[in-house]
């Protein structure tokens, strides 16, 4: 099967989607309305460890103290599955339902807070089966009854006068009576104010692996190439490169850096470490001493920079699962490795 | 020559070129450009030929002879410094051959940290306004240009161009290509002074040229042209080096990013066609990278400059808004460079700092 550009686009685009979709609520519930501004006394953690009475840790998508007494812990689900993937389907509220329990995390002293809700952010698209599913399917059932507010909102980019990112809650309500109101009528948030203000690329969840390496090569790699002198020999700029200091300046610069209140950071190390991997097996790193070391072996694409990550990740993949079938036939294990998701 | 060559000083410098009056085919020779650095010492270094650069006082002067192919070429250029404080002029009294074949290719070759201009088609405008000023009781007259004109989106080449000799006023040149949708990469213009009586022809008094891409020639007169025409073409670049300065994400609090945005008066994004026709005209940017990463039916791009690593996206959420949002690595001439091949390639627009007040219109 031959590249097909236009599906990691799309892949790409459905996760970009769902980090407007982080962004925009998270602002949603930082929003004072009387004063017409940001309140920075909210507040966010994205992919926060929060522990369950049973010392269980769960890692919600977003988690959002609005006052010492309330929070709210969210969940993402771009897509939510079709019918006939009733397992996967009923997984998202079992995930759910593990957050409907009293919490320990949270920004006070204790730990815990008084009353929290349940948020499911998904796609426009997808709410109404959500929502069937929810009231119909699990009528009843364990995972479909929750002892704390659950509210299911939906989500749309549209265009008016300009591109606006819109949330509109389908079902259910939260403790804030007002913000539930509000996102009941629909709350649209001009996409100019959501690139304008921070550039987040990420949310609680690995990208494409070409969607990192094109962060990489056209952003993080020529800033880090200065002063470096080209290898007029081999041809590219060897710049050294450690995992965790490009995993710091992603989140810098595009994510979310890890704090002492426990937010853990994003993107996750181990993400970049992958992709990093996947540029020394196309031969555009090499590994150094040190574990985590790198030398990346830069040089300037010409053209659509994604489009060659993707075709050269999609050659990649393809060779591997040729070499993984051919063993597979003579006996031999391998481990998979698969990038393109 | 040579007497240009024993100047002490800028001053004496520019009296003797305020003296000198140029035959065919030498004329004085300004390329107005920016630097943060040393601009000398910069040019003994990365100069792409042989180059012996002396200082004299507060003069820097570059003289270089060498072969390229088949013609041997000679000349010197003088580093002198501008009342802008990152402005600087490259002047040389040489011929075209000599401008375009070691000059040009020394100040391309210098490219990101020597910071070409550009000039909006109004800027422009403003400046031969401006150059008919300081010749009182005479004419200006407009007696060629070159102009291009952009083709239809899918004709294998991107402009029609013509160099045109005419003898037209300044405004009806200008209104003439506004109807027709043309823009100038250079105006030559020649400033004549009536005679006495009506039998005799106006005399001429003096030739200039002025490009959109920062140069200015004259054959003379270079005192009045520097006064008035050349340190306000100074005055411009220092204004949009400025504008295009310190946007890269590293240097904003919070890494916040500083975005340009280029807006229009009328609606430039109306259909899929226009968007296709846009990213269509993005991607085919020399010396640049363009990634798509949305197209329909808003416009995400991420645009890096090959050169020196500058990055920038490029959104279009509005259909009368083009936003540029620097990112981590953004020097002002990638930026420069990226807002004037859209208006050169799309169309020219306001541009402004949409995060503070610091905009400037073309």
């Amino acid at each position: 099967m031959a590249y097909n550009h236009k599906k990691l686009r799309e892949e790409i685009d459905n996760y970009g989607e769902t980090v407007w979709a982080t962004v925009a609520f998270a602002h949603e519930c930082k929003w004072n309305e009387g004063a017409k501004s940001v309140d920075n006394t909210v507040k966010v953690g994205f992919g926060r460890p929060m522990t369950q009475p049973d010392k269980k840790e769960v890692t919600p998508d977003i988690v959002i103290q609005r006052r010492t007494d309330q929070g709210t812990v969210a969940e993402i689900k771009h897509t939510f599955p079709p019918p006939s993937e009733i397992e996967r389907r009923q997984e998202i509220f079992a995930q759910l339902k593990n957050y409907d329990v009293d919490l320990l995390g949270w920004w006070t002293d204790s730990k815990r807070i008084q009353n929290h809700d349940l948020v499911l952010l998904t796609h426009l698209s997808h709410v109404t089966h959500a929502v069937d599913f929810l009231t119909k399917d699990l009528a009843g059932v364990e995972i479909g009854t929750f002892v704390r507010n659950l509210a299911i909102i939906g989500y749309y980019r549209s265009e008016q006068d300009q591109l606006y990112f819109t949330l509109k809650k389908e079902y259910g309500s939260l403790l804030d009576s007002k913000l539930s109101e509000k996102l009941r009528l629909s709350v649209p948030i001009a996409v100019r104010h959501l690139i304008m203000k921070r550039q987040v690329r990420f949310y609680d969840s690995p990208p494409p692996i070409p969607y990192t390496l094109r962060l990489l090569w056209e952003q993080v790699f020529p800033d880090l190439a200065q002063g470096i002198a080209r290898d007029k020999k081999k041809g590219y700029t060897p710049i050294p490169v450690t995992v965790a200091a490009l995993t710091q300046t992603l989140q810098k610069f595009f994510g979310y850096e890890p704090d002492a209140t426990g937010n853990r950071g994003i993107p996750r190390s181990e993400w970049i470490a992958h992709s990093v991997k996947v540029l020394d097996s196309l031969r555009m790193a090499e590994s150094g001493d040190t574990a985590g070391s790198y030398t990346i072996r830069y040089k300037a694409i010409h053209g659509d920079v994604l489009e060659r990550l993707g075709r050269l990740c999609y050659d990649l993949e393809h060779k591997r699962s040729k070499v993984k079938t051919k063993k597979s036939k003579a006996g031999i294990g391998q481990e998979s490795f698969s990038f393109m998701k | 020559m040579q007497d240009l060559l024993e100047s002490k000083s800028q001053t004496e410098l520019f009296d003797k070129l305020g003296r000198y009056k140029c035959q065919p085919p030498l004329q004085i020779r300004v390329a107005v450009v920016g630097s943060q650095e040393n601009l000398p010492a910069l040019a003994e270094k990365q100069s792409p030929f042989p180059l012996r650069v002396r200082e004299i006082g507060d003069l820097n002067i570059g003289q270089f002879n060498y072969e390229s192919g088949d013609i041997r070429l000679h000349g010197s250029m003088f580093f002198c410094s501008s009342p802008h404080k990152s402005i600087s002029y490259l002047i040389s009294v040489c011929s075209a051959i000599v401008w375009h074949r070691s000059i040009l290719r020394f100040v391309n070759s210098l490219y990101s940290k020597l910071v070409p201009v550009f000039f909006s088609q109004h800027e422009l405008f403003g400046l031969l306004k401006a150059t008919r000023g300081i010749f009182p009781h005479s004419e200006l007259t407009i007696i060629g240009h070159s102009r291009k004109q952009r083709l239809r989106i899918g004709s294998r080449r991107k402009y029609e161009s013509s160099r045109t000799r005419t003898e037209k006023p300044l405004e009806g040149v200008f209104a003439e290509a506004d109807e027709q949708n043309y823009w100038f990469s250079s105006v030559s213009v020649e400033i004549t002074r009536a005679a006495n009586d009506d039998k005799r022809l106006p005399h001429l008094f003096t030739s200039a040229t002025l490009s959109k891409y920062g140069n200015f020639f004259c054959t003379s007169q270079f005192d009045r042209f520097l006064d008035g025409t050349i340190d306000k073409m100074g005055g411009i670049a220092e204004q949009k080096m400025k504008f295009f300065s310190n946007r890269s994400r590293r240097s904003t609090r919070a890494f916040e990013p500083r975005p340009i945005s280029i807006t229009y008066p009328s609606p430039e994004f109306m259909s899929q066609t226009d968007t296709n026709n846009f990213v269509s005209i993005m991607r085919k940017m020399s010396g640049a990278s363009c990634s798509v990463l949305h197209d329909n039916p808003y416009i995400h791009l991420s645009v890096v400059d090959t050169n020196d690593g500058s990055a920038a996206d490029l959104w279009v959420l509005k259909n009368d808004e083009i936003l540029l949002v620097p990112q981590l690595r953004a020097s002002e001439a990638a930026l420069k460079r990226f807002v004037n091949y859209i208006f050169e390639e799309w169309r020219e627009g306001s541009v402004t700092s949409p995060t503070s007040s610091d905009g400037i219109q073309p």
